[in-house]
């Protein structure tokens, strides 16, 4: 499942070798960390969030086909000057 | 899908060399979409043309096919797929055992395909995507017009306006185009955001 994702991913992005799919398996579902570069954020989340729905819409198919729920999260990686700002 | 990478000469065949020197290829095996195109006057003219070039492996279709196989076995699912050229757009027509899923929730999964292979692919074959799974959407036109109608008469007949449920803009398509036959009656999209509601009433 982490390969489809990384399928994907690197696909729709301009810096395929950042693309990093961390899994952790729970007792149903599993959670799919996604990390992409920053200035690739935008492309695996799309319009309105469209990508990512569709990227959900396929794990989701597929993982009817395992009987696994797959839940694909997308971290954010905030540069440390920045997080300073948020402070 | 390959690399892509920014180029900068004075003419598009000096940029396109560049992008061939630079990937090791055939200038012919050099697809490219301009990016700006300037023209500087200092004294005489001089013309300024940025290129975003990628390397092509073969045909875009080629890539294509390799993509959805490797989609279609990441996913573990048992499908079939056949591309055809039509005018304007290259139709991806699924079949096998696995094709209840792919029209799960109003073909969910073929929507989400669709607009992956579109994002990917559309700008480089130069043609929309259309994927069709056991005539579907075909089904869906038809299934949606004789609804359209339906809800005209009621229209009609009772004089109340009517909400339909939640459709996405191809699915409003065909509504509207089934209700601008009715001289008498008008539909309205409302809401915003991908789905909306379409309400139909009198003039």
């Amino acid at each position: 499942m982490k390969e489809l994702v990384e399928t994907v991913c690197k696909s729709l992005v301009d810096n395929p070798e950042e693309v990093k799919v961390t899994q952790i398996d729970g007792e149903q579902t599993t959670i799919l960390e996604l990390r992409v570069h920053q200035s690739d954020l935008g492309k695996v989340i799309g319009k309105q969030g469209r990508t990512a729905r569709a990227i959900r819409t396929i794990l989701a198919a597929a993982g009817m086909k395992q009987r696994r729920r797959f839940n694909l999260e997308i971290i954010e990686r905030f540069d440390d000057d920045r997080t300073d700002d948020r402070a | 899908m390959s690399v892509k990478k920014e180029f900068c000469s004075s003419s598009l065949k000096d940029a396109i060399a560049n992008a061939a020197a630079e990937f090791d290829v055939d200038e012919d095996k050099i697809k490219y979409e301009i990016i700006t195109e300037k023209t500087r006057y200092f004294g005489h003219s001089q013309r300024e043309i940025y290129i975003r070039a990628y390397p092509s492996g073969g045909s875009e279709e080629e890539e294509l096919t390799l993509f959805i196989k490797k989609l279609i076995e990441r996913m573990s699912l048992k499908l079939d797929f056949r591309i055809t050229n039509g005018k304007g757009f290259l139709k991806v027509d699924f079949n096998g055992g696995d094709y209840k899923l792919m029209l799960y929730q109003n073909g969910n999964l073929l929507n989400a395909v669709q607009y992956i292979l579109n994002r990917l692919f559309s700008d480089a074959v130069g043609k929309k995507i259309y994927c069709e799974c056991e005539k579907f959407r075909k089904n869906r036109e038809y299934e949606l017009s004789n609804l359209a109608h339906r809800y005209a008469k009621n229209v009609r007949k009772t004089g109340k306006s009517i909400n339909l449920k939640e459709l996405n803009p191809f699915e409003r398509r065909i509504i509207h185009m089934t209700i601008n036959k009715y001289s008498d009656l008008e539909s309205k999209s409302e809401g915003n955001g991908f789905q909306k509601v379409i309400t139909l009433r009198k003039k």
